[in-house]
This record gives C-alpha cells, sequence and structure tokens, in this order.
C-alpha cells in the first residue's frame, strides 16, 4: 500500500504552495500513512514487534485529521470538542498501551474509539455540508468540493477499519493459540488493504477537485 | 459461526454501509439544489410576468392619455383655429390687432405641434397601422422637426412584419436610445438602420457623437436607481432580444439591435 500513497503523495507536494488548510492536514495525513507503513516494517525488523509504533501511529494520524476536521467543521460547539478530544484519546491510549492491552500487542480499544470519533466527525461533516446554506444557494455540488472527497476517504477507511481494529487484539490471541487459520486473518487485511488504496484514490479525486475550482475562479 | 466470519462479513457490510451514506448524501444534497433551482426558475418567470403586465399597463394607459390628447384637446386646438381664422376678416385695421391675431394663430400652430409630438411620443399610431418600419421613420421625421440633430432612416431588405408586442417594444428601445444620444452624445447626425431577414431583425443606431453613450451606460450599469438602460434590457429581455454597443468610427456609438424570431406565430405560419 505504500506505493499508491507514494503516488498520491506526489502532486500534493508537488502543488504544497497552493494547498488550503484542509489540503495541507491531507498532505499530512498521506505522508503519515506512509511513515506508518515504512515504520512499522522497519521496527518490525529491528525489535520484533512493532504494536507499540502501531498505537502511537494511530493517536499521530487522529490528531492530523482532528485538525482537518477542526478546520472544516463550523459549529463551535463541535470545534471545541474537536478541540479537546485528542486529550481524552490520549488518556485512552495511554490506559489501553500501558494496563489493558499493552504495548507488545495490538491496541483495539484505543485504535476501535479512534476509528468511532472519527466515523461520528465525518458523519457530522456530510450533515453540515448537506444543511449548508451556501452551497445550495450558490448552486455548488458537494461533489465538486475537495474537502467532500477527502471526508469520505477518511469516513469509508473508518468503516471498514473500525471492525478490524476493535477485533485484531482478539485475532492475534486466537492466532498464537492457533484457533483461527492464516487465510481469513490475511482476507481481513487484504479488504482493508483495498480500502485503504480506494480511500488514497478517493483523497486524489479531492486534491484534483482543488484545481478545477481555481479553473473555474472560485 | 466463528468469530473470524463475523468480522469479516461486518467489515464488509460497514464498507457498504460508508459507501451507501456518500452516495445518499451526493445525491440528496444534488436533489435539494435541483428543486431550488426550480423554485429559482420560478421565481423569474413571475418576475418576468409581473414586468410583462407593468409595461402592459404602462403602454395601455400611454395610449388614452395620446388618443385623449389627439382626438380632445387636439381637436378643440383645431377649432380654436379656425375660429381664430374667422375673426381675421371682422378686425378694424390700424391698431396691430391682425399682426397680434396673426401671431396668436401661429403660436395656436406651435401648440397643436407640440401636441402631435407628444401624442405621437405617448403612443406611435403608426405602430399599429403602418408597423415597426413606418413607425420608426415617422418618430425619425417627427423629431427632425422639433430638434437639432440629424436623424436619417434607412431600410434594408423587404421589412417583413414583425410582432405586434416586439414591435412595440423595439420601438421604445431606439426611443430610449434616442434619448440617451440627445442627452449625453452631443451628435449632430443620427441613422438608424433597419434590417430584416426571415428570422432576424437588427436595428442600428449610429451616431457621430463623442462616444459618451459608452460611458454614460458603463456609469447607468454601476447605479442602483439607472433605469433608461434598465428599461431598454428589460424590454429586450421581454421579446427575447439583444444590445450592443460599439464606439463609432471615427467617432460616435453605434447601438445594434438584435430581435430573433420578431414575426407572430401567426405570420409564420
Amino acid at each position: 500500500m505504500t506505493g499508491i500513497e507514494l503516488l498520491v503523495l506526489i502532486p500534493f507536494l508537488l502543488n504544497y504552495k497552493s494547498l488550503d488548510k484542509a489540503s495541507k492536514c491531507i498532505f499530512f495525513y498521506i505522508i503519515s500513512s506512509l511513515v506508518f507503513a515504512g515504520g512499522s516494517t522497519l521496527v518490525l525488523h529491528l525489535m520484533g514487534n512493532n504494536m507499540w509504533f502501531f498505537s502511537l501511529m494511530h493517536f499521530v494520524q487522529f490528531v492530523i485529521l482532528s485538525t482537518l476536521y477542526w478546520y472544516c467543521i463550523h459549529n463551535e460547539t463541535m470545534r471545541t470538542i474537536i478541540k479537546y478530544m485528542p486529550v481524552l484519546i490520549l488518556g485512552i491510549f495511554i490506559f489501553d498501551f500501558f494496563w489493558v492491552e499493552g504495548f507488545r500487542a495490538f491496541n483495539s480499544i484505543s485504535s476501535g474509539v479512534k476509528h468511532l470519533v472519527l466515523l461520528v466527525y465525518g458523519l457530522y461533516f456530510f450533515l453540515q455540508m448537506l444543511r449548508d446554506r451556501n452551497l445550495i444557494e450558490r448552486a455548488i455540488y458537494i461533489d465538486s468540493l475537495p474537502v467532500f472527497w477527502y471526508n469520505s476517504g477518511i469516513f469509508i477507511f473508518s468503516c471498514t477499519e473500525f471492525l478490524f481494529c476493535i477485533s485484531y487484539n482478539h485475532l492475534q490471541t486466537l492466532q498464537s493459540t492457533g484457533l483461527t487459520k492464516i487465510g481469513m486473518t490475511m482476507a481481513i487485511l487484504s479488504i482493508n488493504y483495498i480500502v485503504g488504496m480506494i480511500s488514497m484514490i478517493l483523497l486524489y479525486i479531492g486534491f484534483s477537485k482543488i484545481k478545477k475550482l481555481k479553473h473555474a475562479n472560485y | 459461526m466463528r468469530i473470524i466470519d463475523v468480522i469479516v462479513i461486518g467489515t464488509t457490510v460497514m464498507l457498504m454501509l460508508g459507501i451507501i451514506v456518500i452516495l445518499l448524501v451526493m445525491l440528496q444534497q444534488k436533489m435539494v439544489i435541483s428543486h431550488k433551482l426550480v423554485i429559482k426558475d420560478k421565481d423569474l418567470q413571475l418576475q418576468r410576468e409581473r414586468l410583462i403586465a407593468v409595461l402592459q399597463g404602462q403602454e395601455q394607459e400611454r395610449k388614452r392619455i395620446a388618443e385623449d390628447l389627439h382626438d380632445e384637446v387636439g381637436a378643440q386646438l383645431s377649432v380654436l383655429k379656425l375660429n381664430l381664422g374667422g375673426l381675421q376678416p371682422l378686425l378694424k385695421t390700424g391698431n396691430g390687432e391682425a399682426e397680434r391675431l396673426k401671431e396668436t394663430k401661429e403660436f395656436t400652430d406651435v401648440i397643436i405641434q407640440q401636441l402631435r409630438f407628444i401624442s405621437q411620443s405617448l403612443h406611435p399610431q403608426a405602430l399599429d397601422n403602418l408597423g415597426l418600419a413606418h413607425a420608426l421613420d415617422s418618430f425619425c421625421n417627427l423629431m427632425n422637426k422639433n430638434k437639432q440633430v440629424k436623424i436619417a432612416f434607412k431600410i434594408a431588405g423587404n421589412g417583413q412584419p414583425v410582432d405586434r408586442e416586439k414591435a412595440l417594444n423595439t420601438y421604445r428601445v431606439v426611443q430610449e436610445l434616442i434619448n440617451n444620444i440627445l442627452k449625453h452624445a452631443q451628435a449632430s447626425e443620427v441613422v438608424i438602420t433597419y434590417q430584416t431577414t426571415p428570422s432576424l431583425l437588427t436595428i442600428t443606431v449610429a451616431d457621430n457623437g463623442n462616444g459618451a453613450l459608452l460611458t454614460s451606460l458603463a456609469d447607468s450599469r454601476k447605479k442602483a436607481g439607472s433605469l433608461g438602460l434598465k428599461n431598454i434590457e428589460s424590454r429586450l429581455n421581454i421579446i427575447g432580444g439583444s444590445i450592443n454597443f460599439t464606439p463609432g468610427t471615427p467617432q460616435g456609438t453605434i447601438a445594434t439591435i438584435s430581435v430573433e424570431n420578431y414575426q407572430s406565430a401567426a405570420q409564420n405560419s
């Protein structure tokens, strides 16, 4: 999956100066995904277990995406919640990391909570776009907005990842006791990889909409 | 069912749900926007109908006043002129009464002329009876009698009949343009060219003035209360026409009015 992330990163990198705040957040999100993918392989080779790195990167990505939603969502109460949510999530991550599932296993609780919160943000943002009078009065279709595609990419990825994340710790236990076939675990991972690629493509579609908006001189 | 199967199915279901949510959001917003556009179109149609009603009311009122002036006041003034003529042989000579009576008669003539001009401006009778080309020609003759500017009228083509509503609105637009030229352009000569093809009516109004008409129109567009240009645009909008202003060579302004499908449905068939 690192390949597609790298490919999507190139146009963002080449047009970095012309990116708006939301697009910059997506740019950093793609970089974090690259670091996540590359770093976890490296950590696995160096230390034999990369689960602690997963927890760390999940939290970093949550902070980046929270910043994106903080820029995009207009409701002040929601913005305040988004602003302080990383603190609460950090608490959950630390608690899960040190006391519940530990740093040698996948932290299902914290990563599940992360995706659940992102799902809520994504849904809220969709609703905000649906009710946006400015867009309706100016007859701007939401599929012409970059942020819609960014949100779609993150939303689809969170939808798929949520169930995987909350169960992966359990799957690891089953695998270690030999109660599950490796094939099914690979199937889940494959679904996640494919959806990861789809979400990257959606992010690229969002990027291509920036160019069209500029061309239309909005 | 094993837990791993539940996860696979659940993940797939979640993915489907995510896709459905995105598609629904897109669809819903598109439906709302198309609904709003329909309402906007209806509003515009309503505004157009109101504008047509206002202009029709205005024309009817103008016609009524023009007919009253022509038939009532004009007839009475003609009788007055005849009476004054009848008084002439009865006057004693020597005290300048004859000269004064002659002056009064001439003054009555001037009033009758002005009354005809006002009546003609309010509602051109020639438009109903002889058509747009003749009405414009008559308007030019009338303006030539009263103003310093020389207005020439040229007709090209066979002058096919124009739909009554379109003819009236086009006439008013030309009238407004001539008024603007008289007010702003400081022109000494205006040429109106009338040209028809089976599907297009083109009238060009070219003046040899200072070209100030272009700047005055640009200013009018910025001003909220500029009625002249709005009147021209509204009338052309109603009849599906357009107007284009270009600088003339070597000086002045050329206004080109184009009206497509200017013939009435009955004439077309």
